[in-house]
């Protein structure tokens, strides 16, 4: 049987409801047009500034007597959100991106504390 | 005249007009660039695109130049309507770009650095990523005043 006009309109306004009920349920992010706003050295609450959105989460983690510190945001890339992280050592920040990015980049130390940081579940809720 | 002619005709002008002006730099290009490149043939590689800023600069004693382009990095389906005085649905591809910036030392013209403003910003040698943030700016300034 086909469905009525009314039936139709009906699972069209479901549908754009459930559209707008999971983009509100998806938080803030930033969005890749956003990164060059990013230079090394920035402060915490400068990388804040210019991103005009405050992070998710702050984490921190030592390793080998270094101290990093972490905020947790969401970049939209379009069609999607993904954990993305902004690294700060001796208050300046000192690598963004994504956890793939930040596994391929040289310094190890950095790579472990971020490792730290998601072995934590609870803190990335 | 026929309708199809004229949806024909508009679709032609819809297509030329995303086409001009600004020629997105492409992958291939990009990967033909290394710090070996030499100035003539890093001209010759990036001439088919259009440099939408250029800056000559000084910062710590050494005179670089940068040159800013849109990288294509994929395209996005457009669709206009026209109704004549049926509707057709017109659909055009657009590309979508990023900014990247190749910058050489100065006078040489010996390639220093490439990428887009996000990787050189942070890249791991300190003499590109700390040049950046004037670079930016500069590019910014001059990308206003075209």
């Amino acid at each position: 049987m086909r469905p009525t006009l009314r039936a139709i309109r009906r699972r069209l306004v479901s549908a754009l409801g459930a559209v707008l009920v999971l983009g509100a349920c998806a938080g803030p992010q930033i969005f890749h047009h956003q990164l060059p706003v990013l230079d090394k050295g920035l402060a915490p609450a400068q990388a804040v500034a210019r991103l005009q959105l405050p992070p998710l989460s702050e984490h921190r983690a030592a390793v080998n007597g270094r101290s990093f510190e972490f905020q947790r945001y969401r970049l939209n890339n379009g069609l999607q959100s993904d954990t993305y992280f902004l690294a700060y050592e001796r208050g300046g920040l000192t690598f963004w991106g994504y956890i793939t990015e930040f596994r391929r980049q040289p310094d190890r130390d950095l790579n472990a504390a971020l490792n730290l940081v998601l072995a934590d579940p609870a803190a990335l809720r | 005249m026929n309708r199809f002619v004229k949806v024909f005709v508009l679709a032609c002008t819809v297509a030329v007009a995303g086409c001009a002006g600004v020629i997105p730099l492409q992958r291939a290009q990009v990967a033909a660039i290394s710090r070996d490149t030499a100035p003539p043939e890093l001209d010759r590689v990036l001439a088919n695109a259009t440099a939408v800023a250029q800056v000559e600069f000084q910062e710590g004693g050494k005179a670089y130049l940068a040159r800013q382009y849109n990288l294509q990095t994929g395209t996005r389906q457009d669709m206009t309507m026209v109704c004549t005085p049926t509707c057709v649905p017109i659909f055009i591809q657009v590309p979508v770009t990023e900014r990247y910036v190749v910058i050489q030392n100065l006078p040489a013209r010996s390639v220093f650095a490439w990428g887009t403003l996000e990787e050189l910003s942070k890249d791991a040698d300190p003499a590109v990523s700390s040049l950046m943030p004037g670079v930016k700016q500069r590019l910014t300034e001059a990308e206003k005043k075209k």
